[in-house]
């Protein structure tokens, strides 16, 4: 169990994180969403001990992480925003660094790269030198040296940002495998993989958590509406009178065949179903536009 | 899990290949300085190393007029010297041409008197507008007064006699109708007029030895320059490992691991320094092999200088937000080293060995020359140890702030409000007083540094004392000053607490002054010691928290800035000048 309990962090004047308040419970998926400098990896550097909280108390397993920030560390494994690694070394060689200083048991560790490199695909590069490493590459690399230790916490700070989509999708395919057994806290611009990957998702802005909940829920809250758009073949009068009156209802827009139409659901359209239908669209917003416009509206 | 990360360092530093070549180098490097290392002593053992003039063989044209004799065959064997031997008028009209650029006459039963203990006559002339006549009489004066002591030394040896007295006698050059442009130096060695055997081997051997010590003592020096150049240099890779793992951003790896954060630092300090002592052991071992060094326990106290060094770099390292900024403040801090070190050592070996020991490189030519005392070897190294300690904390300090690695940096002002802050005393008024009075012992270290810079300048242009004086009033304010403007910089401030701030800053500044001349006094005068300290508190210190004092009201009140400017400086000039009246 992670606990945020009022957490601010400044840097100088600029209150990067404001009052955050959250609790993410032991085997779930967290998506923390929201746009540029908008707090998340100040909220992802808090969690992982690497920035001290200006205010408020940060509780990991029971444990307050300012005063024991040493064991909690040790069951975080943390991807950074800017993947940088050292260039020098073979790939192998700096998982074995990494997973010494985390305290793999020396005999166990060359198993535990073997195992990770065939899990991110660079089994057959373990001897290279990272220098020679794609973009894609490197972040996987950093992601099997963020595991290595096997942490009990994942922390992904946006894992997919600048890789081709194919890359992105193994990435992403990669983690729902991690998901079984393991927190993981992931920040991303994207929505949709947020959608995809995560139980809950934080939406935060200006240092804000301004919304914090399953997608469902999510869901259910932020979209009240479906809006449909309906090609009909001859607009007849009876019908257009019939829409009007009803409560359930609300024409958004009237074409010379087609009308857009707010409702709950579909079964609210079912008597317009049972015209001379051409086409049928759902416009309804996606989570991802809800997300625009939860932070857009105040951003401009 | 601080030693994994020196062995990955140190595995890191070495699977670079530029690194291991500039090592490799570095190891070498000692090795081609053996053998010229080695003809520096020659050089030495032929001439004077305190001359600085360049040129080599029969660089200097010299006449004597002189039969043989046992100087002269000591002259005779510097090759710098290019000998004309000539009668005294001779040479005197020689010496006008600018032929020769000096012109020794030595008295015709010289060997005689000297081998019997009698007083005898030298004299040197120069020709004041020869370029090279200031070097060849430096020179001619090194072997003179080695001479003078072999001599007397040996007198001593033979008879165990209280030493006598010796004279230098300075002759003016219109008294001994010399040609006006000429200057006389009259060597004499005194004696006692008793009948003394003639003991010729003795003598020779005696004067062999003095000339010998006195060059072995700079061969301690040149140990120095030869193993130091090196080290300066190491200093800058652990400014590397600081920094580039801030420019890289690969940091915050470093900084999610589950270690203390200064872990990290030790960490980076210990690699560098494991590699500083394999290079100076691997020196320092080569040279003693080679019959350069005499007592390998030279180690220490450059061990010593390392830690020292490497702590001023480590602090560099943590403080820089990037290279180029450390470029800066490395630059400067290796030139105030730099001079420190060499500095101090210079002053060991001209003599002033009491206030020079505080350099643990004066213990290296101490230890080099075998005549170091345990007090000595404190004196020399406590200083520096419990300094390096001090700055390896504050990097620690410093390290485990985030702002040092993400930003934003904060100034030296802002930490130390942060520290004044926190020490404050219930009542929160006392902080800007704290913060002047920290500023005001930071200031006089600011301000020796501009009035020895100012201080050379202005003697180039002008060599009016006042003009010095003033422009050490000027700078010693204005350093003091930093204080107040620091202190309002946080708290609006008052005209009075102005003043008041300014007399802190003013209190630190002349509460460090006064314990360091105090401790120069101690060195140099001891029986003054207390004098100089009492004058100092009283006099000076008062003077320097009135002058601050007024200074601080301009501060606060920002329309009598200038005016309360000028006013401090001037209480300040004016004492000054009183001072130096009353010294004269
Ligand atoms: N070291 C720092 N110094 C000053 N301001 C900072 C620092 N780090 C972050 N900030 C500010 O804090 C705010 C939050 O930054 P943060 O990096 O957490 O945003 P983010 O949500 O991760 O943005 P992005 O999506 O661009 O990664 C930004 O306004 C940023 O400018
Ligand atoms: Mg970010």
């Amino acid at each position: 169990m992670i606990e945020f309990l009022d957490v601010s962090k400044f840097f100088g004047d600029h209150k990067a994180l404001d009052n955050a308040t959250i609790k993410i419970e032991d085997g779930t998926t967290i998506g923390i969403v929201g746009p540029n400098g908008a707090g998340k990896t100040t909220l992802i550097r808090l969690l992982c001990g690497i920035l001290k909280p200006s205010k408020g108390q940060i509780i990991i397993d029971g444990m307050d992480l300012q005063k024991h920030p040493t064991e909690i560390k040790k069951i975080i494994g943390y991807l950074p925003e800017e993947p940088n690694l050292y260039e020098r070394p073979k790939a192998g060689e700096l998982l074995e660094y990494f997973g010494l200083l985390y305290g793999v048991p020396k005999e166990k560790i060359n198993q535990r790269i073997d195992e990770l490199l065939t899990l991110v695909g660079l089994s057959d590069r373990k001897d290279w030198k990272v220098s020679s490493f794609s973009k894609g590459m490197r972040q996987r690399l950093a992601i099997s040296r963020a595991l290595i230790h096997d942490p009990k916490i994942i922390v992904f700070d946006e894992p997919t940002m600048g890789l081709d989509p194919l890359t992105s999708r193994k990435i992403r395919d990669f983690i729902k495998t991690l998901k079984k057994d393991k927190t993981i806290i992931l920040c991303t611009h994207y929505m949709y993989e947020a959608e995809q990957l995560c139980d809950k998702i934080a939406i935060i802005d200006k240092g804000k958590i301004k919304a914090y909940d399953t997608i469902e829920n999510l869901k259910k809250i932020y979209i009240k509406e479906k809006t449909f758009k309906i090609g009909l073949k001859n607009m007849k009068k009876d019908i257009l009178d019939r829409i009007s009156l009803d409560k359930n209802l609300k024409v958004e827009e009237r074409g010379e065949n087609y009308l857009v139409i707010k409702a709950r659901d579909y079964e609210d359209l079912n008597y317009v179903l049972r015209e001379d239908v051409i086409y049928f669209e759902d416009l309804t917003p996606s989570l991802e536009e809800v997300f625009i416009e939860l932070v857009g509206s105040k951003n401009d | 899990m601080i030693e994994q990360m020196v062995k990955w360092e140190l595995r890191r530093l070495f699977k670079n290949r530029k690194f291991k070549i500039a090592f490799t180098l570095q190891l070498l490097v000692i090795l081609l300085i053996i053998p010229l290392f080695g003809s520096y002593v020659k050089a030495l053992e032929e001439g004077g190393f305190f001359n600085l003039s360049i040129g080599g063989k029969g660089y200097l044209p010299i006449g004597i007029s002189s039969e043989k004799n046992s100087l002269t065959d000591i002259i005779s064997e510097n090759k710098r010297f290019d000998i004309v031997w000539v009668e005294e008028k001779e040479g005197l009209e020689l010496l006008r041409n600018g032929r020769i650029s000096a012109f020794l006459v030595i008295e015709k039963e010289f060997e005689d008197k000297i081998r019997s203990y009698r007083s005898s006559k030298v004299e040197v002339y120069i020709n004041n507008q020869n370029p090279k006549g200031v070097s060849a009489y430096s020179e001619i004066n090194t072997i003179l007064l080695g001479f003078r002591d072999g001599a007397i030394e040996a007198r001593i040896r033979d008879l165990s006699i209280v030493e006598p007295n010796i004279e230098l006698v300075s002759q003016s050059p219109l008294d001994n109708n010399t040609p006006s442009q000429n200057q006389t130096t009259q060597e004499q060695t005194t004696e006692n007029v008793t009948n003394i055997l003639d003991r010729p081997a003795n003598f020779e051997e005696q004067i062999e030895r003095t000339r010998k010590s006195f060059e072995d003592e700079q061969g301690g020096y040149i140990v120095l320059l030869v193993l130091l150049l090196p080290l300066f240099l190491s200093g800058g890779m652990l400014i590397d490992l600081l920094i580039s793992e801030k420019e890289r951003r690969t940091g915050e790896m470093l900084l999610a691991l589950p270690m203390k954060r200064e872990g990290i630092f030790y960490s980076k300090f210990i690699s560098i320094l494991a590699i500083i002592l394999f290079q100076l052991l691997f020196w320092v071992v080569a040279l003693y092999y080679f019959g350069r060094v005499t007592n390998p326990l030279i180690i220490l106290p450059l061990t010593i200088t390392a830690i020292l060094l490497l702590s001023i770099t480590g602090l560099i390292g943590v403080y820089s937000k990037n290279y180029k900024d450390s470029a800066l403040i490395v630059t400067v801090t290796f030139i105030l080293l730099f001079f420190l070190l060499f500095g101090t050592s210079t002053l060991y070996v001209a003599g002033l060995k009491e206030a020079a020991a505080i350099s643990p490189l004066s213990l290296v030519i101490a230890i080099e020359n075998g005549t170091y005392s345990l007090k000595e070897a404190a004196i020399s190294i406590l200083p520096s140890l419990s300094f390096s300690i001090i700055l390896i904390y504050l990097s620690t300090v410093l390290y485990k702030k985030d702002e040092f690695y993400f930003g934003p940096r904060p100034s030296i002002q802002d930490l130390v409000f942060e520290f004044a802050g926190k020490l404050r005393l219930k009542n929160i008024v006392f902080s800007p007083y704290l913060i002047a009075l920290i500023f005001g012992f930071i200031a006089i270290f600011i301000s020796i540094i501009f009035e020895i810079f100012f201080g050379i300048i202005a003697l180039y242009f002008t060599e009016s004392i006042f003009a010095i004086l003033f422009i050490w009033a000027t700078i010693e304010e204005l350093s003091k000053s930093i204080g107040i403007f620091s202190a309002k910089k946080y708290f609006p401030l008052k005209w009075h607490e102005g003043m008041l701030a300014g007399m802190t800053s003013g209190l630190g500044f002349a509460l460090l002054e006064d314990i360091i001349f105090t401790a120069f006094a101690l060195n140099l005068f001891p029986d003054h010691a207390l004098r100089v300290f009492v004058t100092r508190t009283f006099l000076s210190g008062g003077i320097h928290i009135v002058s601050t004092g007024v200074i601080g009201i301009g501060i606060s009140e920002r329309k009598y800035l200038v005016p309360a400017f000028l006013a401090g400086i001037l209480i300040h000039f004016i004492y000054n000048i009183t001072i130096l009246r009353g010294a004269l």
